[in-house]
């Protein structure tokens, strides 16, 4: 009602306006004619009259502030007025939007990110109640394995811990539309997975129960957006045919954008359902085989159950898997928070580096944003000292100190406002140049990145905004506080922006010195981050990977995607090595199941038969030919390479080589040739070890390579095929690399090449080192950008030091002072600050390099060289802004400086 | 006697007061306080108009065009029912306050 009262009197304004000063002429017309009745003369009476009432306009003045709404009125001749000061001084308004600009921009960028990988629940709502399932052999707790479809089946039916559970198992396969294929992961799912993930179709519908089950063989798919989008996003997708390893399938659905599954950065191109196995896998396992263990299981707990109760009860559970199982193979169940990025992995996987990766990355970007906000501060700080003068006009004409600290508030809210929609500007721009760049990049990997691109995040926007609103104006508020506080007459008296003689250590340690302290501070501590992220790349991109990349080519088959009909995939491979080897310029030529650096699925348990269970190891399956080893230059140790008559199906007994790693942790010291292994796949059989070879690197990340089981190619009958050919010189590459495809084409024109490339970019490309790359990249520029900043400062405050003890300087040349001694003068405190924030600053980069070092690859958190490098930067570039106007100082006329005054 | 500035805080109470007795405009507010004080009360005439807008927002008072007696227009304002409660606090605030000042005066 009040409320109501006051938004109709600002619409009233005029004419209560136009009343009251009526009845105020009124009330001074009879105060006259009391006062003339009185026997006063006219003019006495009038004078009289008026002095009695007091002044009218003051009085008017009071009375429209009492109608309240004046607030509204007055921020609205506030934000003239800020429109108009910004205006007048467009230098200053353009550093401090660009300086927010980038603040903002580098902020929403990098929460957008850190929101998408690490933040966002996948599987959005639902995601608090969602577990990942794992089992172990209950006498060696360290024994995972996936599920059978027997065990999914048994764990799914109705129990008080799981409302609902998932089944999955990812495979690679070739998948495309027409005749663009490539290959790409694929994710066969239950019927239930969508549903349990709580996700709705963009178009079309999900699986049903019926398509989920074993060898339904219903040819169906659901597409990633981001493969639709790829795709041209064409508006007949659902209903139209792709291709799964050479077979048809009919889209039925498109899941929503930034979908993919229940990992977090990456996710399959398509899923299908698991009935539908059989029909796209060449080599496809028997679901309903109950030794047949490929299923990756994840539930939805009961509502109202915590993580910790569901595990209280897990034994329930166990109970039934026991039953299953006869009594060859108690089992054990773990259960833990859905993993974020590890596939495929049949053991809980260890993502505690995520918290702090994420906190960290946020960390540095928020600490740009504190250094732009320290820069503004400083900003103001010297423009309010400027406008000394026209504040304490406006406070001895009246104004009060709060109207004058909120102008001066709206006039920083303007620029945050500006400043904050450049940086959003910045940020969908970054934003998009990221992704284009991760596009080209990841555009032959073989899965989908789900980082979608429809624009910038709501939150990440309102976040940023938010924080970047309340900093301005924190900063704003010091300074605003700072310059309305004064003594009238004084600064009246003084001349234009000279400050109170003050002590040398409170000017050492001013407001707007310890602002630029604390720039160069933090400058130190984010160009040593980037420097250790650049160290820790180069590092990682300069190790030995354990085999040769000189030379070295590779060309990918995909014979499932011919169908597996026709000619024997063996037979096929054979042809294929052969001609490959009589080609010119091939030195070494060999097959291999995969490529190292190339996102490995096929990880085994290898265990030793008739030894303890518990002795056993998890190692990367690859399936190679004869020539392998030598091909790559990876040193065979003991024993020899495989035979030709090894490479054929049913040449027994079945051999394997293993690496010297697998060989320690099976075997110890002991001789590893002639012994025999086993894998968590019983139905394989035996393998008798034939050779041992030393460890390749299949990554960047890890410290030690990962153990290796490698085994003949020809046995295993594996569609899709690498092609690994070493040129005779390296300089052969291109001419061979063409050559050999041309050939390829002749001999067989429907031959499932789908790339040919140098070993070396599966290295360079790999996702790891890419990711190490981008983050070098990111807190470089953010290093530069809050180098930048800090000179920017520190040149501000230096020039405006000594433009405001112009005249003292003035006196000291006037009284035989001569330049060198000024010059020192101004530099000996410039020196002195950088010094010291060049301090604080390292202290603050040891502290972010003890986190670094942590996630790393083989980075010190003390490295000397890239210490030396940030902080001798940061030195060099604030000495050089202190130095100019130091220079400016010596060249200060003592007639012109003491007559200007 | 000599004038006496208004106590600070206390126009209002006396505005409520005179216009308890009847609806009147401000010149007629300024010349009850006079005569009901016998003149010793001086009103700075000027500051009584924000006192009253400021009464009128809160709702103790409403405010009407009229004819004054010598026929001209004024704006008369008329106590409200709020503003009577409003009136009989104050009363009783300001009772307690003279009667415990003026012990605390005449104590020995």
């Amino acid at each position: 009602m009040n409320f109501l009262r006051k938004i109709t009197v600002l619409f009233r304004k005029e004419k209560l306006d136009a009343e009251m000063a009526e009845e105020m002429r009124q009330h001074l017309e009879r105060r006259t004619q009391a006062n003339l009745a009185a026997g006063m003369s006219p003019d006495e009476a009038r004078f009289a009259a008026r002095r009695q009432f007091g002044g009218v306009d003051q009085i008017k003045e009071i009375a429209r502030e009492q109608r309240g709404m004046m607030w509204l009125e007055q921020g609205g001749q506030d934000l003239r007025y800020a429109f108009r000061q910004l205006a007048k001084s467009p230098g200053f308004t353009a550093v401090a939007v660009v300086t927010l600009a980038l603040g903002i921009g580098v902020n929403a960028a990098m929460f957008g990110f850190v929101r998408t990988m690490f933040l966002r629940p996948l599987a959005q709502e639902k995601r608090g109640h969602l577990a990942a399932l794992y089992t172990s052999d209950a006498q060696a707790a360290a024994n995972f394995r996936a599920f059978s479809f027997a065990e999914f089946s048994a764990l799914g039916e109705a129990n008080g811990i799981f409302s609902d559970l998932g089944a999955m198992v990812f495979e690679h396969g070739a998948v495309g539309r027409n005749d663009a294929v490539k290959r790409s992961l694929l994710c066969f799912v239950s019927g239930s997975y969508f549903q349990l993930l709580g996700v709705q179709p963009l178009a079309g519908r999900f699986f049903s129960a019926e398509e989920g089950r074993p060898n339904a063989g219903l040819p169906v798919a659901v597409a990633h957006y981001s493969f639709w989008q790829r795709l041209g996003a064409p508006a007949d997708f659902v209903g139209s045919e792709i291709q799964v390893n050479g077979h048809s399938f009919t889209v039925i659905g498109i899941a929503p954008a930034g979908f993919g599954g229940l990992h977090a950065s990456i996710g399959p191109d398509v899923w299908l359902p698991l009935g539908a196995m059989p029909r796209a896998v060449v080599r496809a396992d028997d679901l309903l085989d109950p030794r047949t263990f490929r299923l990756s299981l994840f539930a939805a707990l009961q509502p109202g159950l915590s993580l910790e109760a569901a595990r209280a009860q897990l034994g329930v559970l166990e109970g039934r898997l026991n039953v299953l199982a006869g009594t060859g193979d108690p089992r054990r169940l773990a259960l833990t928070p859905p993993p974020h990025f590890s596939l495929g992995n049949n053991s809980p996987a260890d993502e505690n580096f995520l918290a702090p990766f994420a906190a960290l990355s946020l960390g540095l970007s928020a600490t740009v944003l504190v250094v732009a906000c320290l820069n503004l501060a400083n900003m103001l700080l010297a423009r309010g000292a400027v406008r000394q003068k026209e504040i304490a006009v406006r406070l001895s004409l009246g104004a009060t100190r709060g109207r004058i600290v909120r102008q001066l508030l709206v006039e920083a809210l303007v620029l945050a406002v500006i400043g904050g929609v450049c940086g959003l500007l910045t940020a969908s721009w970054s934003g998009q140049l990221a992704r284009n760049l991760a596009g080209s990049f990841f555009g032959e990997s073989a899965f989908a990145f789900n980082v979608h691109s429809e624009g910038i995040d709501l939150v990440a926007l309102f976040v940023t905004g938010l924080f970047c609103v309340v900093a301005t104006l924190v900063f704003a508020l010091v300074p605003a506080l700072r310059v309305t506080r004064l003594n009238l007459v004084d600064d009246l008296k003084r001349q234009g922006g000279e400050p109170a003689a003050r002590g040398n250590w409170s000017r050492f340690f001013s407001l707007g010195h310890c602002l630029v302290m604390g720039q160069i501070a933090l400058a130190v501590m984010l160009l040593f981050s980037a420097a250790l992220f650049v160290r820790g790349a180069v590092t990682a991109a300069e190790r030995a990977p354990g085999f040769t990349t000189a030379g070295e080519l590779v060309f990918n088959f995909d014979y499932g995607f011919e169908g597996s009909s026709g000619t024997p995939i063996a037979r096929k491979q054979e042809a294929l090595l052969a001609r490959a080897l009589a080609t010119p310029g091939v030195a070494h030529a060999a097959l291999a199941s995969a490529v190292p650096y190339n996102f490995e699925l096929n990880h085994h348990r290898v265990f030793v038969p008739g030894a303890a269970r518990s002795l056993a190891a998890d190692a990367g399956e690859t399936d190679v030919s004869r020539g392998y080893f030598q091909t790559l230059g990876i040193p065979l140790l003991r024993g020899r390479d495989f035979t030709a008559s090894e490479n054929l199906v049913g040449s027994r007994p079945l051999v394997a080589i293993i690496d010297d790693q697998l060989a320690r942790a099976l075997f110890g010291s002991t001789d590893p040739l002639g012994r025999n292994v086993t894998t968590d796949d019983p139905a394989e059989g035996q393998f008798q070890i034939i050779g041992v070879v030393r460890s390749p690197h299949d990554g960047i990340m890890e410290d030690a390579a990962p153990r290796r089981l490698y085994r003949p190619l020809g046995q295993i009958r594996r569609p899709d095929t690498y092609l690994h050919v070493q040129t005779t010189t390296p300089a052969a590459m291109p001419a061979v690399l063409d050559r050999l495809r041309r050939e390829l084409r002749m001999a067989d024109p429907d031959t499932p090449l789908l790339l040919a490339k140098p070993l070396a970019t599966f290295v360079e490309k790999n996702i790891n080192l890419l990711l190490l790359r981008l983050a070098a990249i990111a807190f470089g520029v953010f290093g530069f950008i809050s180098l930048l900043l800090a000179v920017v400062g520190v040149y501000g405050v230096k020039s405006y030091a000594v433009a405001t003890r112009t005249r003292e300087l003035g006196i000291r040349l006037a009284l035989g002072a001569r330049p060198g001694d000024v010059m020192s003068l101004v530099l000996r405190q410039g020196i002195l600050q950088t010094a010291l924030g060049v301090t604080i600053g390292l202290t603050l980069a040891l502290l972010a390099g003890q986190a670094l070092s942590k996630m790393l690859y083989r980075v010190s958190p003390l490295d000397p060289l890239a210490l030396g490098i940030a902080a001798g930067l940061i030195a060099l570039a604030a000495l050089g802004a202190c130095f100019i106007p130091a220079r400016r100082a010596t060249k200060v006329d003592p007639m012109v400086a003491l007559r200007c005054e | 006697m000599a004038n006496i500035e208004l106590i600070p805080g206390t126009l209002d109470m006396l505005v409520l007061r005179v216009l308890n007795g009847g609806s009147t405009h401000g010149w007629g507010i300024a010349q009850r306080i006079g005569v009901l004080s016998s003149e010793v009360l001086k009103v700075e005439e000027g500051s009584l108009y924000p006192a009253l807008y400021r009464m009128e927002q809160k709702g103790w008072l409403e405010s009407e065009w009229g004819q004054s007696e010598n026929n001209r227009r004024a704006k008369f304002y008329t106590l409200t029912k709020a503003g009577r409660k409003q009136l009989e606090s104050e009363q009783k605030t300001w009772d307690q306050l003279v009667l415990a000042i003026g012990q605390v005066m005449r104590s020995s």
